[in-house]
């Protein structure tokens, strides 16, 4: 929900903005109208391991889709929206594996011109500290041809590129607008949603919140966020009951009077996570600052920033601190492999195109993740126990033939974890767009290379020398994009992970507190190449050839190093 | 109320402890030494050490019953060492003297105590045969006039639940079937088994007990349901859901299934049920257990004991 419809104080005016998963043009003008998306993947996979004489080596697979949507406006102050989902698994006679899906449904709409709602499937998200789903690991510097299955999984998940969550329940949200010279607009954006519906086992959860601002005509606003994912007493007989408020104050000034623009924000805020009537729970509660300086300069289109930021170790939010990969999962891509058939590593091509490794649920516990893939914030800005600073540069260069991006972490723990020594994380990320094409301009078609390179670290120095760590993960994207014919272009990635060293891995009970340490030892090398020929009709239809290679070892483990090839064809429409 | 406090604590266990030398900071206890499991009570094991740890207890009976509750933790306690008087290896625990004895794998340390059972433990559920009174001639028995047949009580060996177990034995080489027993419903009370509607909550289970030699058999138990209360199963308009019980390890254990897992099977092979396709446990007419073997596979055997439903969860013995 991001536009806001106003009241004056003194008459009603009212602005709407729709934001549908896709709107015929012309749809203003009908009553009913129809709108979807439809899907066709062809996939034949393949995998190669030393000595494993059980594992099929190949694997075909693939499913037509069709989303389909009825719209329904039947007056200019509400809107309909139902969607279906009609699949069909290859492999079986048509209508014999064919599944039937209520995919989304909600209706939204202005109450007296003034409030607008929507009830049903909602897409929300509030802060980054609390209510906001951090994109998934390996996300950065992701091309082009990588997002060709991104796309496709982000698209069945719900997870937007806005970093909302899809909830289902309902939204409100109204504002007024001030006649006054120093004070602007007051807004208000309230929700609840159904987290957990336990039909008399468990008690019911409910996930409510809201936020405020106020507006200034000088640049100035300050708000305040509200957040509680809370048990509902009297919906079963339990009368245990789990509660996680977390309130924040945030203000900003932004002056863009000056040769460099200059915006200033600041968030802080405190959480409580107890569960009433278990006595093996304790209360966990702590605090949290986030500050940030950020710079433009219109003339260069240059952008810097500096953040600042001290998340406590018993900071709890979960609707900010929610995984959307769940690390616990099974590979439905050959999911067990080696002759003893165990459990498959999770790795980048997994993570691309395996939507069962994904939830969309927010968990009380803080999720498992991979410390190879991002041992720093893997839950996203309010990750526990870090604190420290972040600097960055982006911007463009000679004519946009350059677009460069360069973000320094510097971040340690705040308390220790089994020793008053601190961890270290360091990372550099960096990445170039170059756009060969602005100096080819007969050439007439994308010619585009990308290069993006991340390197974190994790240290840590301790009189017991099993506390000793030193992780390093080193990811490498490499991207060609050239178009070599209208509307046909050709896509080349490589990126390569290496991760090396070792951590203490926490292991928490159900009740997110550390008591035990699992050592990790690693010399992952993950090696991914994919080779794309896209047929790019627009924006909203599009077929694409796929060929990729993945080449997995880690000497560390007992996991037998495994290659896996993919050929594909996916077509994708939106209409 | 909030505040902008903060436990500046060190999180988690201390490495020193972890990585240092292993310390049993409180010795191995147990709640009571003696326990009537009859009256519904248990036995709570408790212990504590520095760091987390592996360890195991084994209580055991002259009888030869065993229980084993094992783990990884800092401390046994109420929630990981509580004994219900349940059994790990058969026969069933019987009054007398037991030994427990917890062993930590870190120092290959064990300590011991005595517990004396005074009652034992009940098990729960809807009896459909548990044989200790031999065969009931309400059962239908068909057994097969092969070689070395053996459908009788035996009540020599390990005994896992009371005095009887029932001994499904034979070679038939001209057919799968070895032997066969239904149990009626009708024969079990104007309710028949009684037990109730919801399939989702009730779990059938038994006692079995594959011989090492044999790993041919298959047990199959078949639920034949009366939907339109008629007093008879129409098998090609009623549902009949069914479970294969095969590649067992040997030794005697409890095996389970949710009522709602069961499916419709066809020469072994799952397929749509020819009723309402809905589990109506409340409905049930017949079960059938048959004894299955290739026929050239020669002679084939297993032991059955206390065959029931339970509900919530499974059978705990």
């Amino acid at each position: 929900m991001q536009r806001r419809t106003l009241i004056k104080i003194k008459k009603q005016v009212v602005a709407v903005s729709l934001s549908l998963l896709s709107i015929t043009a012309s749809a203003q003008d009908r009553k009913v109208w129809a709108s979807g998306a439809a899907r066709s993947i062809f996939q034949q996979n393949s995998i190669q391991t030393a000595n494993d004489t059980v594992t099929p080596r190949q694997v075909v697979s693939g499913h037509a889709l069709v989303d389909l949507a009825v719209n329904a406006k039947p007056n200019d102050q509400t809107f309909l929206h139902g969607m279906i989902r009609i699949r069909n698994d290859f492999g079986g006679f048509w209508g014999g594996g064919v599944t039937f899906d209520l995919r989304q449904l909600y209706v939204k709409g202005l109450i007296k011109n003034g409030i607008r709602y929507q009830l049903g499937d909602i897409n929300y998200k509030l802060t980054e500290y609390t209510f906001f789903s951090n994109d998934e690991e390996l996300s950065g510097h992701q091309v082009e041809a990588l997002n060709i299955y991104r796309d496709i999984t982000r698209y069945d998940l719900f997870f937007n590129n806005d970093n909302t969550w899809r909830q289902q329940g309902a939204a409100v949200d109204f504002g007024f607008q001030f006649d006054s010279k120093i004070l602007d607009e007051l807004t208000f954006d309230l929700f609840s949603s159904r987290v957990a519906a336990n039909f008399g086992a468990a008690n019911d959860r409910v996930f409510l919140g809201g936020s405020g601002a106020l507006k200034s005509k000088k640049g100035i606003w300050v708000g305040a966020n509200y957040i509680d994912l809370m048990d509902l007493n009297g919906t079963s007989q339990s009368n245990v009951r789990f509660h996680n408020p977390v309130v924040t104050g945030s203000m900003g000034f932004l002056d863009t009077t000056r040769t460099i623009h200059v915006g200033i924000n600041w968030e802080s805020g405190v959480s409580r996570m107890y569960i009433i009537n278990d006595p093996n729970a304790s209360e966990m509660s702590d605090f949290f600052v986030d500050g940030k300086i950020q710079l433009y300069h219109p003339k260069s289109k240059i952008r810097g920033h500096f953040d600042y930021r001290n998340v406590g170790p018993q900071f709890r939010t979960v609707g900010a601190q929610s995984k959307r990969i769940n690390y616990q999962g099974i590979n439905q891509l050959f999911g067990r492999y080696q002759s003893a058939q165990i459990a498959r590593p999770i790795t980048q091509m997994d993570l691309l195109q395996d939507v069962s490794l994904f939830q969309i649920d927010l968990t009380p516990q803080l999720d498992d993740y991979n410390p190879r893939y991002d041992n720093i914030s893997p839950y996203g800005k309010a990750t526990p126990n870090r604190k420290g600073w972040t600097v960055g540069v982006e911007g463009t260069a000679a004519k946009q033939l350059i677009e460069y991006s360069l973000n320094l972490d510097a971040l340690s723990e705040v308390v220790g974890q089994g020793t008053e020594d601190l961890r270290q994380f360091r990372r550099l990320d960096a990445g170039v767009l170059v756009n060969l094409d602005t100096v080819l301009p007969k050439f007439n078609k994308p010619l585009e290379v990308s290069i993006g390179y991340q390197n974190a670290s994790t240290t840590r120095t301790t009189e017991v020398s099993e506390g000793n760590i030193d992780l390093t993960t080193g990811i490498l994207d490499l991207g060609l994009k050239v178009g070599v014919a209208r509307d046909v272009n050709l896509m080349v990635n490589l990126r390569s992970i290496n991760a090396n060293g070792n951590e203490l891995y926490n292991v928490r009970d159900n009740y997110s507190e550390v008591f035990d340490y699992t050592p990790l030892v690693t010399n992952l090398k993950e090696q991914l190449v994919l080779l794309a020929f896209q047929y790019k009709v627009n924006e909203k239809n599009s077929l694409s050839a796929i060929w990729q290679q993945l080449a997995w070892s880690d000497n560390k483990t007992t996991n037998q190093d495994f290659d896996m090839k993919q050929f594909a064809v996916v077509y994708k429409s939106i209409f | 109320m909030m505040s902008c406090e903060r436990n500046t604590e060190t999180e988690g266990p201390k490495l020193s402890d972890i990585y240092g030398d292993f310390n049993v900071l409180e010795d191995f206890a147990a709640s009571t030494s003696t326990v009537d499991f009859s009256k519904g009570e248990n036995v709570v094991f408790t212990a504590r050490f520095n760091r987390p740890t592996e360890w195991e207890i084994r209580i055991s009976h002259p009888s030869g019953s065993e229980k084993v509750l094992s783990g990884r933790s800092r401390e046994i306690d109420a929630t990981t060492g509580v004994w219900d008087g349940t059994t790990t290896v058969f026969p069933s625990f019987s009054n007398g003297q037991c030994t427990a004895e917890l062993f930590i794998a870190v120092d290959s340390s064990r300590s011991s105590l005595n517990v004396e059972i005074t009652g034992t433990r009940q098990p729960d559920g809807t009896v459909v045969a548990d044989f200790d009174n031999g065969v009931d001639p309400d059962w239908n028995m068909f057994v097969q006039s092969g070689a070395n047949m053996s459908f009788v009580t035996r009540d020599t060996g390990i005994i896992p639940q009371g005095s009887a177990y029932f001994d499904l034995g034979g070679e038939v080489n001209w057919d799968w079937l070895i032997g066969l027993i239904d149990f009626e419903a009708d024969t079990y009370g104007p309710d028949g088994f009684g037990l109730g509607q919801n399939p989702d909550d009730l779990y059938f289970n038994l006692v079995v007990n594959r011989p090492v030699d044999y790993n041919n058999g298959i047990i199959l138990f078949q639920f034949k349901e009366d939907e339109n209360g008629d007093g008879t199963f129409t098998e090609a308009s009623e549902d009949l859901y069914a479970v294969e019980i095969r590649d067992l390890d040997p030794g005697w254990r409890v095996w389970s299934i949710k009522y709602s897992d069961l499916v419709n099977l066809v020469n072994g092979t799952p397929a749509d049920p020819n009723g309402n396709k809905q589990h109506n446990p409340d409905k049930i007419h017949t079960i059938s257990c048959l004894f299955l073997a290739n026929p050239s596979s020669g002679y084939s055997q297993v032991f059955v004991d206390y065959v029931a439903f339970t509900k919530g969860e499974p059978l705990k013995l």
